[in-house]
Protein backbone atom coordinates (compact mmCIF):
# COMPACT_ATOMS: atom_id res chain seq x y z
CA UNK A 1 0.00 0.00 0.00
CA UNK A 2 1.54 3.32 -0.92
CA UNK A 3 1.45 6.66 1.44
CA UNK A 4 -1.91 8.19 -0.62
CA UNK A 5 -3.36 4.88 0.01
CA UNK A 6 -2.30 4.74 3.51
CA UNK A 7 -3.77 8.59 4.18
CA UNK A 8 -6.71 8.09 2.81
CA UNK A 9 -7.07 4.81 4.88
CA UNK A 10 -6.03 6.64 8.02
CA UNK A 11 -9.07 9.23 7.25
CA UNK A 12 -11.27 6.74 6.80
CA UNK A 13 -10.63 5.02 10.28
CA UNK A 14 -10.56 8.72 11.97
CA UNK A 15 -14.09 9.21 10.21
CA UNK A 16 -15.39 6.07 11.45
CA UNK A 17 -13.81 6.20 15.21
CA UNK A 18 -15.19 9.81 14.77
CA UNK A 19 -18.49 8.75 14.20
CA UNK A 20 -18.84 5.74 16.85
CA UNK A 21 -18.40 8.19 19.58
CA UNK A 22 -21.65 8.97 21.54
CA UNK A 23 -22.82 10.17 24.71
CA UNK A 24 -23.20 7.38 27.22
CA UNK A 25 -26.95 7.25 27.61
CA UNK A 26 -27.87 8.54 23.87
CA UNK A 27 -28.29 10.82 21.34
CA UNK A 28 -32.29 11.87 22.62
CA UNK A 29 -30.94 12.25 25.96
CA UNK A 30 -28.17 14.57 25.42
CA UNK A 31 -30.39 16.88 23.10
CA UNK A 32 -33.21 16.77 25.79
CA UNK A 33 -29.95 18.22 28.14
CA UNK A 34 -28.93 20.73 25.54
CA UNK A 35 -32.50 22.00 25.17
CA UNK A 36 -33.78 22.34 28.68
CA UNK A 37 -30.44 24.18 29.56
CA UNK A 38 -31.25 26.59 26.77
CA UNK A 39 -34.50 27.04 26.55
CA UNK A 40 -35.37 26.94 30.21
CA UNK A 41 -38.45 28.37 31.31
CA UNK A 42 -37.08 29.76 34.41
CA UNK A 43 -33.67 31.11 32.81
CA UNK A 44 -33.81 34.87 31.70
CA UNK A 45 -33.60 35.49 28.20
CA UNK A 46 -29.93 36.66 26.18
CA UNK A 47 -31.37 40.57 26.72
CA UNK A 48 -32.04 40.47 30.59
CA UNK A 49 -29.00 38.70 30.78
CA UNK A 50 -27.22 41.06 28.85
CA UNK A 51 -28.83 43.99 30.68
CA UNK A 52 -27.85 42.38 34.04
CA UNK A 53 -24.70 41.97 32.97
CA UNK A 54 -24.69 45.72 32.06
CA UNK A 55 -26.45 46.26 34.92
CA UNK A 56 -22.99 44.38 37.58
CA UNK A 57 -20.47 46.10 35.10
CA UNK A 58 -21.84 49.27 36.20
CA UNK A 59 -22.48 48.07 39.37
CA UNK A 60 -18.44 47.03 39.51
CA UNK A 61 -17.85 50.85 38.15
CA UNK A 62 -19.90 52.08 40.93
CA UNK A 63 -18.19 50.76 43.51
CA UNK A 64 -14.63 50.83 42.33
CA UNK A 65 -15.87 54.92 42.24
CA UNK A 66 -16.90 54.90 45.48
CA UNK A 67 -13.67 52.77 46.89
CA UNK A 68 -11.54 55.62 45.41
CA UNK A 69 -14.12 58.59 46.50
CA UNK A 70 -13.72 56.90 49.92
CA UNK A 71 -9.82 56.86 50.24
CA UNK A 72 -9.56 59.95 48.93
CA UNK A 73 -11.79 61.51 51.37
CA UNK A 74 -10.18 59.39 54.00
CA UNK A 75 -6.51 61.10 52.99
CA UNK A 76 -8.32 64.30 52.76
CA UNK A 77 -9.51 63.83 56.17
CA UNK A 78 -6.28 62.28 57.51
CA UNK A 79 -4.20 65.65 55.96
CA UNK A 80 -6.75 68.06 57.32
CA UNK A 81 -6.49 66.49 60.71
CA UNK A 82 -2.73 66.61 60.74
CA UNK A 83 -2.80 70.84 59.74
CA UNK A 84 -5.33 71.21 62.66
CA UNK A 85 -3.45 69.04 64.94
CA UNK A 86 -0.32 71.09 63.60
CA UNK A 87 -2.27 74.71 64.49
CA UNK A 88 -3.52 73.20 67.66
CA UNK A 89 -0.26 72.44 68.46
CA UNK A 90 1.24 76.07 67.50
CA UNK A 91 -1.97 77.59 69.66
CA UNK A 92 -1.60 75.38 72.62
CA UNK A 93 2.41 75.48 72.52
CA UNK A 94 1.54 79.58 71.82
CA UNK A 95 -0.19 79.61 75.12
CA UNK A 96 2.56 78.11 76.99
CA UNK A 97 4.99 80.18 75.33
CA UNK A 98 4.16 83.45 77.16
CA UNK A 99 7.41 84.95 79.63
CA UNK A 100 5.99 84.64 83.01
CA UNK A 101 6.55 87.13 85.16
CA UNK A 102 9.34 85.37 86.49
CA UNK A 103 11.45 85.28 83.70
CA UNK A 104 10.62 88.75 82.75
CA UNK A 105 12.16 89.66 86.05
CA UNK A 106 15.12 87.69 85.67
CA UNK A 107 15.37 88.76 81.92
CA UNK A 108 15.41 92.81 83.06
CA UNK A 109 17.94 91.83 85.88
CA UNK A 110 20.61 90.12 83.68
CA UNK A 111 20.16 92.79 80.94
CA UNK A 112 20.84 95.73 83.69
CA UNK A 113 24.22 93.93 84.31
CA UNK A 114 24.79 93.82 80.91
CA UNK A 115 24.24 97.47 80.99
CA UNK A 116 26.39 97.89 83.66
CA UNK A 117 29.20 95.91 81.62
CA UNK A 118 28.80 98.78 77.89
CA UNK A 119 28.30 101.80 80.27
CA UNK A 120 26.99 104.17 78.04
CA UNK A 121 26.52 102.03 74.88
CA UNK A 122 23.34 100.58 74.01
CA UNK A 123 24.01 96.91 74.35
CA UNK A 124 21.02 94.17 73.79
CA UNK A 125 21.16 90.83 74.86
CA UNK A 126 19.24 87.21 73.01
CA UNK A 127 18.92 83.69 74.94
CA UNK A 128 17.59 80.66 73.17
CA UNK A 129 15.30 78.37 74.74
CA UNK A 130 18.63 75.93 74.35
CA UNK A 131 20.24 77.86 76.89
CA UNK A 132 22.59 79.72 74.57
CA UNK A 133 22.93 83.05 74.26
CA UNK A 134 24.42 86.14 72.51
CA UNK A 135 25.43 89.72 73.75
CA UNK A 136 25.35 92.77 70.79
CA UNK A 137 26.07 96.39 70.96
CA UNK A 138 23.79 99.04 68.64
CA UNK A 139 27.32 101.13 68.30
CA UNK A 140 24.98 104.40 66.84
CA UNK A 141 25.27 107.28 69.19
CA UNK A 142 22.12 108.95 68.62
CA UNK A 143 20.14 108.70 71.92
CA UNK A 144 16.61 106.66 71.24
CA UNK A 145 13.84 108.46 72.71
CA UNK A 146 12.51 105.60 75.27
CA UNK A 147 16.23 104.63 76.14
CA UNK A 148 15.14 104.64 80.11
CA UNK A 149 12.78 101.96 79.33
CA UNK A 150 13.53 98.07 78.19
CA UNK A 151 11.57 95.90 76.10
CA UNK A 152 11.55 92.12 76.44
CA UNK A 153 10.48 90.54 73.06
CA UNK A 154 9.88 86.61 72.68
CA UNK A 155 10.16 85.20 69.64
CA UNK A 156 8.80 81.86 68.45
CA UNK A 157 10.39 80.03 65.55
CA UNK A 158 8.06 77.64 64.09
CA UNK A 159 9.62 75.44 61.40
CA UNK A 160 6.52 74.12 59.56
CA UNK A 161 6.34 70.43 58.19
CA UNK A 162 4.93 67.52 58.92
CA UNK A 163 5.67 68.25 62.66
CA UNK A 164 6.05 71.59 63.50
CA UNK A 165 9.13 72.30 65.11
CA UNK A 166 9.08 76.17 67.53
CA UNK A 167 11.47 77.44 69.97
CA UNK A 168 11.81 80.76 71.71
CA UNK A 169 14.15 83.39 71.73
CA UNK A 170 14.27 85.83 74.51
CA UNK A 171 15.38 89.58 73.22
CA UNK A 172 16.18 92.29 75.87
CA UNK A 173 17.12 95.47 74.20
CA UNK A 174 16.20 99.43 74.45
CA UNK A 175 13.56 100.93 72.00
CA UNK A 176 14.13 102.21 68.22
CA UNK A 177 17.74 100.09 68.91
CA UNK A 178 18.86 97.06 66.35
CA UNK A 179 19.93 93.52 67.43
CA UNK A 180 21.42 91.21 64.81
CA UNK A 181 21.63 87.82 65.86
CA UNK A 182 21.55 84.40 63.61
CA UNK A 183 19.38 81.02 64.36
CA UNK A 184 20.50 78.08 63.54
CA UNK A 185 16.97 75.84 62.25
CA UNK A 186 16.48 72.09 62.08
CA UNK A 187 18.49 71.58 58.64
CA UNK A 188 21.53 73.55 60.07
CA UNK A 189 20.38 77.14 58.28
CA UNK A 190 21.36 79.84 59.88
CA UNK A 191 18.79 82.64 59.23
CA UNK A 192 19.98 86.02 59.95
CA UNK A 193 17.77 88.13 61.82
CA UNK A 194 17.43 92.07 62.86
CA UNK A 195 15.25 93.04 65.10
CA UNK A 196 14.19 96.73 65.67
CA UNK A 197 11.44 97.07 68.37
CA UNK A 198 9.61 100.81 69.17
CA UNK A 199 7.29 102.29 71.78
CA UNK A 200 4.27 103.72 70.07
CA UNK A 201 2.48 106.37 72.06
CA UNK A 202 0.08 104.58 73.36
CA UNK A 203 2.63 102.48 74.94
CA UNK A 204 2.50 99.68 72.74
CA UNK A 205 5.59 97.57 70.92
CA UNK A 206 5.27 97.73 67.28
CA UNK A 207 8.79 95.51 65.59
CA UNK A 208 10.67 95.98 62.34
CA UNK A 209 12.10 93.06 61.30
CA UNK A 210 14.72 91.55 58.81
CA UNK A 211 14.87 87.69 58.02
CA UNK A 212 17.43 86.37 55.96
CA UNK A 213 19.15 83.38 54.44
CA UNK A 214 21.96 82.91 52.06
CA UNK A 215 19.40 82.99 49.22
CA UNK A 216 16.10 84.93 50.48
CA UNK A 217 15.75 88.38 52.32
CA UNK A 218 12.59 88.94 53.98
CA UNK A 219 11.97 92.27 55.51
CA UNK A 220 8.52 92.44 57.47
CA UNK A 221 6.36 95.76 57.70
CA UNK A 222 6.29 97.70 61.34
CA UNK A 223 4.23 95.29 62.89
CA UNK A 224 2.56 96.05 66.61
CA UNK A 225 2.93 92.93 68.81
CA UNK A 226 0.66 91.95 72.07
CA UNK A 227 2.10 90.92 75.74
CA UNK A 228 -0.63 88.04 75.21
CA UNK A 229 -0.60 86.69 71.60
CA UNK A 230 1.83 85.98 68.79
CA UNK A 231 1.81 87.95 66.20
CA UNK A 232 3.20 86.54 63.31
CA UNK A 233 6.09 88.91 61.82
CA UNK A 234 7.46 87.02 58.61
CA UNK A 235 7.75 83.70 57.15
CA UNK A 236 11.11 82.76 55.13
CA UNK A 237 11.76 79.68 52.90
CA UNK A 238 14.76 77.77 54.37
CA UNK A 239 15.67 75.05 52.18
CA UNK A 240 12.80 72.95 52.14
CA UNK A 241 10.57 74.30 54.77
CA UNK A 242 8.87 77.30 55.82
CA UNK A 243 10.19 79.06 58.83
CA UNK A 244 7.30 81.41 60.51
CA UNK A 245 8.15 84.29 63.29
CA UNK A 246 6.35 85.28 65.61
CA UNK A 247 6.44 87.61 68.36
CA UNK A 248 4.78 88.77 71.72
CA UNK A 249 6.51 91.70 73.62
CA UNK A 250 6.32 93.22 77.21
CA UNK A 251 7.79 96.58 78.53
CA UNK A 252 10.60 95.66 81.63
CA UNK A 253 9.02 98.76 83.10
CA UNK A 254 5.20 96.76 82.99
CA UNK A 255 6.86 94.52 85.47
CA UNK B 1 -35.68 25.28 7.57
CA UNK B 2 -32.60 26.92 5.48
CA UNK B 3 -29.46 27.14 7.64
CA UNK B 4 -29.41 30.94 7.35
CA UNK B 5 -32.96 31.64 8.30
CA UNK B 6 -32.85 29.66 11.26
CA UNK B 7 -29.59 32.09 11.98
CA UNK B 8 -31.87 35.33 11.22
CA UNK B 9 -34.70 33.79 12.99
CA UNK B 10 -32.22 32.76 15.67
CA UNK B 11 -31.25 36.25 16.27
CA UNK B 12 -34.34 37.49 16.64
CA UNK B 13 -34.62 35.42 19.50
CA UNK B 14 -36.84 32.48 17.80
CA UNK B 15 -36.44 29.14 20.08
CA UNK B 16 -37.73 27.19 17.58
CA UNK B 17 -35.48 28.16 14.94
CA UNK B 18 -32.38 27.96 17.09
CA UNK B 19 -33.55 24.05 18.36
CA UNK B 20 -32.99 23.58 14.60
CA UNK B 21 -29.54 24.53 15.35
CA UNK B 22 -29.08 22.62 17.85
CA UNK B 23 -30.62 19.30 16.05
CA UNK B 24 -28.05 20.04 13.24
CA UNK B 25 -24.87 20.70 15.06
CA UNK B 26 -25.05 19.03 18.44
CA UNK B 27 -23.50 15.98 17.30
CA UNK B 28 -20.30 17.43 15.88
CA UNK B 29 -19.88 19.37 19.10
CA UNK B 30 -20.35 16.65 21.25
CA UNK B 31 -17.87 14.67 19.24
CA UNK B 32 -15.20 17.47 19.07
CA UNK B 33 -15.47 18.38 22.74
CA UNK B 34 -15.15 14.42 23.28
CA UNK B 35 -12.08 14.12 21.43
CA UNK B 36 -10.62 17.36 22.66
CA UNK B 37 -11.22 16.03 26.50
CA UNK B 38 -11.16 12.52 26.16
CA UNK B 39 -14.41 12.27 28.81
CA UNK B 40 -17.93 11.50 28.58
CA UNK B 41 -18.95 13.92 30.94
CA UNK B 42 -17.22 16.86 30.16
CA UNK B 43 -17.85 16.74 26.37
CA UNK B 44 -21.46 16.67 27.54
CA UNK B 45 -20.99 19.69 29.74
CA UNK B 46 -19.28 21.65 26.92
CA UNK B 47 -21.52 20.85 24.72
CA UNK B 48 -24.56 21.87 26.31
CA UNK B 49 -22.26 25.39 27.47
CA UNK B 50 -21.49 25.86 24.07
CA UNK B 51 -25.19 25.90 23.03
CA UNK B 52 -26.22 28.10 25.60
CA UNK B 53 -23.76 30.73 25.02
CA UNK B 54 -24.25 30.36 21.44
CA UNK B 55 -27.99 30.99 22.16
CA UNK B 56 -27.16 33.82 24.62
CA UNK B 57 -24.89 35.57 22.27
CA UNK B 58 -25.90 34.66 18.57
CA UNK B 59 -26.98 38.43 18.09
CA UNK B 60 -23.12 39.13 17.84
CA UNK B 61 -22.65 37.29 15.06
CA UNK B 62 -22.56 39.44 11.72
CA UNK B 63 -22.00 36.86 9.33
CA UNK B 64 -24.20 33.75 9.48
CA UNK B 65 -22.33 31.67 6.95
CA UNK B 66 -19.68 31.97 9.73
CA UNK B 67 -22.19 29.90 12.15
CA UNK B 68 -20.30 26.59 11.95
CA UNK B 69 -17.13 28.23 12.69
CA UNK B 70 -18.57 30.14 15.21
CA UNK B 71 -20.15 27.46 17.26
CA UNK B 72 -16.83 25.10 17.08
CA UNK B 73 -14.98 28.18 18.53
CA UNK B 74 -16.84 28.35 21.25
CA UNK B 75 -16.36 24.68 21.90
CA UNK B 76 -13.02 24.89 21.17
CA UNK B 77 -11.98 27.69 23.54
CA UNK B 78 -14.48 25.78 26.55
CA UNK B 79 -12.66 22.71 26.34
CA UNK B 80 -9.38 24.42 26.29
CA UNK B 81 -10.60 25.68 29.73
CA UNK B 82 -11.73 22.46 30.25
CA UNK B 83 -8.16 20.78 29.88
CA UNK B 84 -6.60 23.77 31.81
CA UNK B 85 -8.56 23.26 34.46
CA UNK B 86 -8.43 19.54 34.64
CA UNK B 87 -4.83 19.61 34.69
CA UNK B 88 -4.56 22.23 37.15
CA UNK B 89 -6.26 19.53 39.32
CA UNK B 90 -3.58 16.77 38.26
CA UNK B 91 -6.74 14.79 36.35
CA UNK B 92 -5.47 12.21 35.13
CA UNK B 93 -7.40 11.27 31.40
CA UNK B 94 -7.20 7.63 31.53
CA UNK B 95 -8.82 5.52 29.10
CA UNK B 96 -9.33 3.25 31.42
CA UNK B 97 -11.26 4.47 33.95
CA UNK B 98 -15.68 3.94 33.61
CA UNK B 99 -16.05 7.11 31.95
CA UNK B 100 -13.73 6.09 28.59
CA UNK B 101 -15.29 4.29 25.73
CA UNK B 102 -15.86 0.51 26.93
CA UNK B 103 -14.38 -2.71 25.85
CA UNK B 104 -10.81 -1.35 25.73
CA UNK B 105 -8.81 -2.70 23.08
CA UNK B 106 -6.11 -5.24 24.29
CA UNK B 107 -3.80 -6.06 21.40
CA UNK B 108 -3.81 -3.74 18.93
CA UNK B 109 -0.62 -4.91 17.79
CA UNK B 110 -1.64 -8.40 16.80
CA UNK B 111 -4.61 -7.73 14.84
CA UNK B 112 -5.29 -5.60 11.65
CA UNK B 113 -7.23 -2.89 12.03
CA UNK B 114 -10.32 -4.29 9.06
CA UNK B 115 -10.58 -7.22 11.88
CA UNK B 116 -11.56 -4.35 14.51
CA UNK B 117 -15.19 -3.51 15.68
CA UNK B 118 -16.00 0.03 14.88
CA UNK B 119 -15.59 1.05 19.05
CA UNK B 120 -12.13 -0.79 19.26
CA UNK B 121 -10.92 1.52 15.89
CA UNK B 122 -12.59 4.78 18.05
CA UNK B 123 -11.10 3.44 21.43
CA UNK B 124 -7.26 3.12 19.26
CA UNK B 125 -7.54 6.40 17.42
CA UNK B 126 -8.66 8.03 20.09
CA UNK B 127 -6.14 6.58 22.27
CA UNK B 128 -3.59 7.90 19.28
CA UNK B 129 -5.43 11.45 19.26
CA UNK B 130 -5.07 12.32 22.69
CA UNK B 131 -1.33 11.48 22.78
CA UNK B 132 -0.83 14.12 20.38
CA UNK B 133 -0.29 18.04 21.53
CA UNK B 134 -3.72 20.24 22.12
CA UNK B 135 -3.38 22.39 19.29
CA UNK B 136 -1.92 19.27 16.33
CA UNK B 137 -4.90 17.35 17.64
CA UNK B 138 -7.56 20.14 17.43
CA UNK B 139 -6.41 21.00 13.93
CA UNK B 140 -6.87 17.18 12.59
CA UNK B 141 -10.36 16.98 14.28
CA UNK B 142 -11.32 20.12 12.45
CA UNK B 143 -9.99 19.39 9.10
CA UNK B 144 -9.40 15.85 8.95
CA UNK B 145 -12.88 15.06 10.68
CA UNK B 146 -14.88 17.71 10.61
CA UNK B 147 -14.27 18.41 7.00
CA UNK B 148 -13.35 22.42 7.54
CA UNK B 149 -10.99 23.74 5.42
CA UNK B 150 -8.23 24.89 6.76
CA UNK B 151 -8.79 28.56 6.66
CA UNK B 152 -11.72 27.97 8.86
CA UNK B 153 -9.82 25.78 11.55
CA UNK B 154 -7.19 28.65 11.66
CA UNK B 155 -10.38 30.92 12.71
CA UNK B 156 -11.48 28.57 15.25
CA UNK B 157 -8.02 28.22 16.50
CA UNK B 158 -6.67 31.87 16.12
CA UNK B 159 -3.82 30.80 14.90
CA UNK B 160 -2.59 31.06 10.85
CA UNK B 161 -3.02 29.02 8.16
CA UNK B 162 0.33 27.87 7.53
CA UNK B 163 -0.14 26.71 11.25
CA UNK B 164 -2.56 24.79 10.60
CA UNK B 165 -0.94 23.31 7.67
CA UNK B 166 2.28 22.17 9.81
CA UNK B 167 -0.21 20.92 12.59
CA UNK B 168 -2.24 18.86 10.00
CA UNK B 169 1.39 17.49 8.80
CA UNK B 170 2.25 16.39 12.14
CA UNK B 171 -1.16 14.64 13.08
CA UNK B 172 -0.91 12.79 9.67
CA UNK B 173 3.05 11.84 10.35
CA UNK B 174 2.42 10.74 13.64
CA UNK B 175 -1.00 9.05 12.90
CA UNK B 176 0.79 7.23 10.08
CA UNK B 177 3.45 6.17 12.33
CA UNK B 178 1.76 4.71 14.87
CA UNK B 179 -0.81 3.16 12.91
CA UNK B 180 1.36 1.62 10.12
CA UNK B 181 1.60 -1.60 11.77
CA UNK B 182 -2.30 -1.88 11.86
CA UNK B 183 -3.06 -1.16 8.06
Amino acid sequence: MNTGENDNLINEILKEAHEEIQPRDSWEALKSRIDKKVFDEHRSSPTVLRLRRNSVFWRRIALALAACLVITTGLLVYVLGDRQSDRRNQIISADKGFLSREQLGQLSVAFSHVQELFGTACPWMVIDSGGEGEIGVDERTQEAADSGRVIIIRLAINVEGRQLQRRYLDIVTLPEREANFSITVADNTDIGVSIKPFITSEGKITIVMNAETDSVSQKSDMVTVADNKFTCLTRIKSNSNWVSIDATGQLASNI
Amino acid sequence: MDELKAIQASRAGDKNAFAGLIGQYYKNIYRYAYQCTGNHQDADDICQETFLRAFDNIRTLKDGKKFKGWIFQIASNLSRKRIKKLKFEKRVISLTSDDSLPGRFEDTNAQPLENLSGREKAMLVQEELQKMPGRVREAAILVLIEGQTQKEAAGILNCSEATISRHLNTAINLLRYRLQNLI
